[in-house]
């Protein structure tokens, strides 16, 4: 083998379905989660989008990176997915609250508040913007393999970028007043 | 990060942001999760199946002969045997919906719970119920009977229109403050954003609110119902623990 080889040519380990499975599902859950899927489905969401990986894997080219590849699986799988059940609301975490719990609920957001918080914003957006808003700000991609990701040229997800940034920023910002976003 | 890419708002936004994103961020699942994934998903999982299969029609995947394919797959607590699974890939991708897919593992060996499985089964029909849809609109007033069985929130007209959301924060900043001198207005207030704000960003917020205010005018049960309704609409919330607390006083 050469390390130019295509993915398709390199040998059966490079393919190991249990690697390729434990090292992608931390971000696979994480992404499918930011990306609209509810809690309660997140799992079997994720078996989804391996079995897609598996299904595919023999198809990927090896022109971007494997994850960036499946990122563009957990995009299209979770899109599929919130038109199944549009009006699916999103759970927005098993865990507990931290910290105290004296605060009034508009007091300072806890950590997994605030993510919420960035649930219900994300939600507000529309698919493409959501989709470059994750890829990016959470997953923390190079704009690049998000652009290749979402199959779009790189100025579009640019365009989509700066567009969900703006909106998140509003909708951010709507909720400053009183020190609760702060 | 290319050269050419914007600092990201983790490094460079608000402190909300930045605090929501490093939450978002390290929402990965932990130790048992993946564990527990890993068993559900990896023995489901098969080298790549060379030629697509044919699509399948609706409702078609009962009836489809996908011939068994019997293989090892090293599962990552052991050798699983999976058999025909490229059925439940094609009913996955054919949109059978979430949680619609079904496969029945009968172990023939029990004692490995890694997921030895052995001639699994799929059916279409679905295993979970759909999940209520549930969406943020204003809740009626409760009626003081406690034993009403909690029901979700109900989904909003499509036609309703909202106020201003940029005012909807203060709506509520002005709901809590009430709440030390006139709870009365302060659950006022929060009947205001349900009407107001029936998709609003805060109706969990709104929802804290109005179980504190009914609690300190003394109408708990009214209080705890809306409590359950909450909970149901709302599982997992991070406001569950203070609605337990307020309730215990």
């Amino acid at each position: 083998m050469t390390t130019a080889a295509p993915a398709h040519d390199l040998p059966r380990p490079a393919l190991d379905v249990g690697t390729v499975f434990r090292e992608n599902l931390p971000f696979v859950f994480r992404a499918l989660r930011r990306l609209g899927i509810a809690e309660s489905d997140v799992d079997d969401v994720c078996q989804e989008v391996f079995v897609v990986v598996m299904r595919k894997l023999g198809e990927f080219e090896g022109r971007s990176q494997l994850r960036t590849w499946i990122y563009g699986i957990c995009v299209r799988t979770a899109s599929d997915y919130r038109k199944r059940a549009p009006r699916r609301r999103e759970v927005i975490t098993d865990e507990p609250p931290e910290g105290v719990v004296s605060h009034g609920p508009l007091d300072h957001a806890t950590a997994s508040q605030a993510r919420d918080i960035l649930d219900r914003i994300l939600s507000r957006l529309d698919d493409d913007k959501r989709a470059v808003f994750v890829l990016y700000e959470i997953e923390e991609l190079p704009m690049n393999e998000v652009a290749q990701a979402l199959e779009c040229p790189l100025q579009t997800a640019y365009s989509r970028l700066h567009a969900a940034r703006k909106r998140v920023e509003e909708l951010a910002r709507e909720l400053d007043p009183g020190g609760y976003a702060s | 990060m290319s050269s050419g890419d914007p600092i990201r708002l983790r490094e460079g936004g608000s402190s909300f942001l930045k605090k929501a994103l490093e939450s978002a961020r390290s929402d990965v699942p932990n130790e048992d999760r993946a564990q527990a994934l890993e068993s559900k998903i990896l023995p489901l999982l098969l080298p790549p199946i060379p030629p697509a299969p044919p699509p399948l029609g609706a409702g078609a995947a009962g009836a489809v002969k996908a011939g068994t394919a019997a293989l090892g797959a090293k599962a990552g607590l052991g050798f699983a045997k999976v058999t025909m699974l490229a059925i439940a890939a094609a009913a996955v991708l054919a949109g059978a919906g979430v949680g619609a897919i079904v496969v029945s593992t009968s172990s023939s060996a029990p004692a490995a719970p890694s997921g030895i499985v052995s001639a699994p089964v799929v059916s279409s029909s679905p295993v979970v119920a759909p999940e209520p849809s549930l969406a943020l609109v204003p809740l009626p007033q409760v009626s003081a009977a406690p034993s009403i069985a909690p029901k979700p929130i109900a989904k909003p007209s499509a036609s309703v229109e909202e106020a201003d959301p940029a005012l909807e924060p203060a709506l509520l900043r002005q709901a809590q403050d009430a709440l030390r001198s006139n709870p009365s207005d302060a659950l006022a207030k929060t009947q205001e954003h349900a009407r107001k704000y029936p998709r609003g960003l805060l109706v969990q917020e709104r929802e804290v609110i109005a179980i504190e205010a009914l609690v300190k005018m003394g109408r708990k049960p009214e209080a705890e119902a809306r409590a359950a309704r909450f909970e149901k609409s709302f599982p997992g919330s991070t406001h569950a623990r203070r609605i337990d607390a307020l309730l215990a006083k």
